[in-house]
């Protein structure tokens, strides 16, 4: 455990002594919202709801979507596909730890710097720029943990991604087209109350909406109790579940391929 | 014009050279040509979404929106074919592995950006064609030979933003140590210009108009194949130009950013 | 009547590159203060250093880690701007006129390549061949004498990338070559080859020089290269030349010093560099007047100053109080010698 903590900490310290990591992150974030204030504003126009949600719902879903839709991406897959290609992969896989568990403990770092460098300071600007009204009560300690399996889920994609590059030694595409997915059939581009009734029940039963359907209609809707948040919990549990155990299945499949190319 | 035909042989000698190696790699190349479309369609799909609960956005319609777009992806795609290498230069710069293209008799940033076309960026140029010409077939634009030489050349001019928006950009990693999060910061800036500017507050627009070209990404150009003439704003009119006066910016940011460079190693 | 024109192929005068860089603190804490920093220092890299090549001259340039020589060798190609003093290379200043130095001069980087990774190197041999303009018939002609010299025909359809080490330094250095330029910088270029590799680049350059009159500049911590290709030699550190001259003399400028070579019996074996280090030095107590080290190849070395210590001496002492197998009494080599230099023999 401490093994991995210490790589937590030496990751944090990385990234901060690059001093614009901090200034672009926290930019593009920034920018990314503004742009969205702008675009559901005319999209809005005179209307006061769409779908049963107000110009103000559906900014702050979104914003709060895109912006944690940013701090989960940990790169892992491009890292994976590198390691591959470059065959450093084989000193990881010597090492006697867990190569998932390794992979996600490094990244805990990142997420935690994240959390602090680009989230806080968004929902900073959100409340004070944009006048948010983020509701206040039970509802934030189950968006809380909501968020740490979202953060899970996405890890354990971004690492099935990768075992895939371990076979097409291609990054890009696979990594974009999973960003594509997530983000049109989670609805955080476009909230799923949105989207025609066929489309939403396809929406409905695919593992995505897990990742932040659940989580901002936890933190968002008034009109939930802690049922729902159980439940909303629960989809999440069972998705997770069952992406991890496809996880460790197919890695123990795809490294086969790498061990037998030698290197 | 010796030069140009010289530069222009060599070119194609290098590029061919590359995309007959990257052909060996038959995943990677589908893999990219489908992530390319799945990221396409995505945009469309989403724009297709939203117009299912609302009939326009600021005046612009389903279609409208649609030509939009494929002339943004038009724009973008000469940037994504032949300027691919930029997206490296910080990593490059920090490996002291950049300090190569400095011992050619040629141009660096021509040297530099012929190690690397990326051959997905064809299918973005097919995709920007098809949305466009379907798009402009459902709105019915009435083509004159004067509209579309203009909006050809406004293109060659948004195109030259696209570039100029990618060099400039990522020439401040010769100053700055750790440029990755620049790659999502320029991202996020040329973004603005993939709605029409109608969608801002005034300031905003003036902004995306006088300070930053963004407005000139897709809405100015694309203005005089969408709307008659004597509704046409001014600024349109010099879509032609901010092309080549941006690409001359971003080219003396390259130009500084190359001859302050110290390498790694001492 | 005498001709003002410059006939040196490389003039270096009071040549000085200053960089200014970020201090950086220590620690988490320290790292977010950085965030928020204006606080700079000047550092030197090269400070006032002069000196002339002469055509076809083969000059070493040496010096340990952060003493200047890379700087250097960025300014004579025209990477860096100098701070002050002036450098010409082949009549052009090179910052200013970085293409057109380009057409003359060649480099090659021991640990990066400049050929194109993914193609078969003949294919790197043709566009540089376009980009250097050079001619057919002369075109030709080079590579016929790559191929006498190192056979390089045999490479020419493999990849870069899949080549060993060896072969892609044999083909960097080919390619360095290919449009003859007046001058070459080598930097490293047998870093992490074995000793046939080596000896074979050796003679290429060796061959090529001869063959072309190349002036051949070479930056190098393997001091085999340079006793096997140069004549002169430049002793950089911090920023200064603290040497430049023939190398069979660059001993002669740090004292008179050889080398007593030893092998032991090796029954009941302790380890003697140190025993016989505190031994020599009690008997010996002047400073630097023997130095006790282990080589390689399993013998023991003890440079002995022979300003200030007879060699007899040592050598008695030596065979009086330990199980001596075997001796040889050597010149110091160039290695220990550079060695010295950079601990300050010098000063």
């Amino acid at each position: 455990m401490k093994g991995y903590l210490g790589m937590a900490r030496c990751s944090i310290m990385a990234n901060i002594v690059y001093r614009a990591h901090f200034f672009f992150t926290l930019g593009g974030t920034i920018l990314g919202i503004t742009l969205q204030y702008f675009l559901w504003k005319a999209i809005y126009g005179d209307a006061l709801l769409i779908q049963g949600m107000s110009f103000q719902d559906t900014f702050l879903w979104v914003a709060l979507s895109s912006t944690i839709f940013t701090m989960f991406k940990t790169y892992v897959d491009w890292e994976m596909c590198f390691s591959i290609i470059e065959g450093s992969i084989t000193q990881t896989l010597i090492k006697p730890t867990d190569y998932q568990l390794y992979m996600l403990s490094s990244r805990v770092g990142d997420l935690l710097l994240n959390t602090v460098i680009i989230a806080l300071p968004t929902v900073v600007v959100l409340i004070a720029g944009f006048h948010a009204a983020i509701p206040i009560g039970i509802n934030l300690l189950f968006f809380v943990f909501s968020l740490i399996l979202s953060f899970l889920m996405s890890f354990t994609m971004e690492f099935i991604v990768g075992l895939i590059s371990f076979q097409t030694n291609s990054i890009w595409g696979i990594s974009t087209t999973k960003d594509v997915i997530i983000m049109v059939m989670s609805g955080a581009v476009v909230p799923l109350a949105f989207f025609p009734d066929w489309l939403r029940s396809v929406a409905n039963v695919l593992p995505f909406r897990a990742m932040y359907d659940v989580p901002m209609r936890i933190l968002l809707s008034q009109n939930i109790g802690v049922v729902e948040y159980v439940q909303g919990l629960g989809f999440q549990i069972m998705w997770i579940t069952i992406l991890v155990v496809l996880s460790r299945i197919y890695f123990r499949q795809a490294i086969k391929v790498v061990t037998v190319n030698g290197g | 014009m010796n030069t140009i035909a010289r530069y222009l042989k060599i070119y194609i000698m290098v590029v061919s050279q590359y995309v007959k190696s990257r052909m060996q790699y038959r995943a990677d190349f589908i893999v990219g040509i489908f992530g390319m479309l799945a990221s396409n369609l995505a945009n469309v799909v989403i724009l297709w979404l939203v117009f299912t609960n609302i009939p326009s956005i600021k005046g612009w319609n389903y279609n409208e929106l649609l030509f939009f777009y494929g002339f943004f992806i038009l724009a973008l795609t000469p940037q994504q074919l032949f300027f691919d290498m930029f997206w490296d230069l910080g990593h490059l710069l920090q490996t002291g592995d950049f300090i190569r293209y400095y011992f050619r008799p040629v141009n660096m940033m021509f040297y530099f950006i012929s190690w690397r076309l990326d051959i997905k960026g064809i299918t973005q140029l097919l995709v920007g064609i098809a949305i466009t010409i379907y798009a402009a077939v459902k709105i019915g634009i009435i083509w004159t030979l004067p509209m579309a030489l203009l909006l050809f050349v406004n293109w060659v001019s948004a195109s030259l933003i696209m570039i100029a928006l990618l060099v400039g950009g990522m020439s401040s990693a010769f100053w700055i140590i750790n440029a990755n999060s620049l790659t999502g910061t320029i991202t996020s800036i040329r973004d603005f210009g993939r709605y029409p500017l109608d969608i801002f507050n005034k300031t905003f627009r003036v902004i995306f108009t006088v300070a930053a070209p963004i407005g000139f990404l897709a809405y100015y150009p694309t203005l005089i194949a969408l709307r008659p003439a004597a509704e046409i704003p001014l600024a349109a009119w010099f879509s032609p130009v901010i092309g080549f006066i941006m690409f001359f910016l971003a080219y003396q940011i390259w130009r500084k950013g190359i001859s302050s460079y110290s390498g790694t190693g001492s | 009547m005498s001709n003002d024109k410059q006939v040196f192929p490389v003039v270096v005068k009071d040549l000085t590159k200053k960089f200014k860089t970020l201090n950086r603190r220590e620690g988490l804490s320290g790292a977010f203060k950085d965030l928020f920093s204006r606080d700079y220092k000047t550092t030197t890299a090269v400070d006032g250093i002069s000196f002339s090549l002469n055509e076809g001259e083969i000059v070493g340039f040496v010096g340990p880690n952060g003493a200047g020589k890379s700087t250097t060798i960025k300014m004579l190609t025209g990477v860096l701007e100098p701070t002050a003093g002036t450098v010409i290379v082949n009549g052009l200043i090179p910052f200013r006129n970085r293409a057109k130095n380009a057409k003359n001069i060649g480099v090659v980087f021991g640990q990066r390549t400049q050929l194109w990774w993914d193609l078969p190197v003949i294919e790197s041999f043709k566009v540089l061949k376009e980009i250097y303009k050079v001619p057919d018939a002369q075109y030709e002609a080079a590579m016929a004498t790559f191929n006498e010299l190192v056979n390089i025909k045999e490479l020419y359809n493999k990849q870069v990338r899949t080549m060993s080490l060896g072969q892609r330094m044999l083909c960097d250095i080919v390619a360095a070559f290919l449009h003859n330029p007046k001058i070459i910088f080598l930097d490293e270029p047998t870093i992490g080859l074995d000793i046939s590799v080596k000896t074979k680049i050796r003679t290429l350059i060796l061959e090529l020089n001869r063959l072309r009159k190349t002036t051949i500049i070479l930056t190098t911590h393997d001091i085999a290269d340079i006793e096997a290709l140069c004549r002169r030699i430049v002793i950089i550190d911090k920023g200064r030349i603290i040497y430049d001259g023939d190398l069979a003399r660059v001993s002669s400028i740090i004292g008179d010093f050889r080398t007593l070579r030893l092998t032991f019996d090796q029954t009941g074996v302790p380890d003697y560099v140190p025993v016989l280090q505190k031994d020599l030095g009690e008997q010996f107590p002047a400073e630097g007047a023997v130095t006790v080290e282990q080589d390689e190849d399993g013998w023991i070395n003890i440079i002995v100053q022979e300003d200030l210590v007879s060699m007899i001496d040592v050598l008695s002492l030596v065979s009086r109080n330990y199980p001596v197998k075997d001796i040889k009494i050597e010149e110091i080599r160039t290695e220990d010698v550079i060695r010295k230099i950079y601990e300050g023999a010098l000063t």
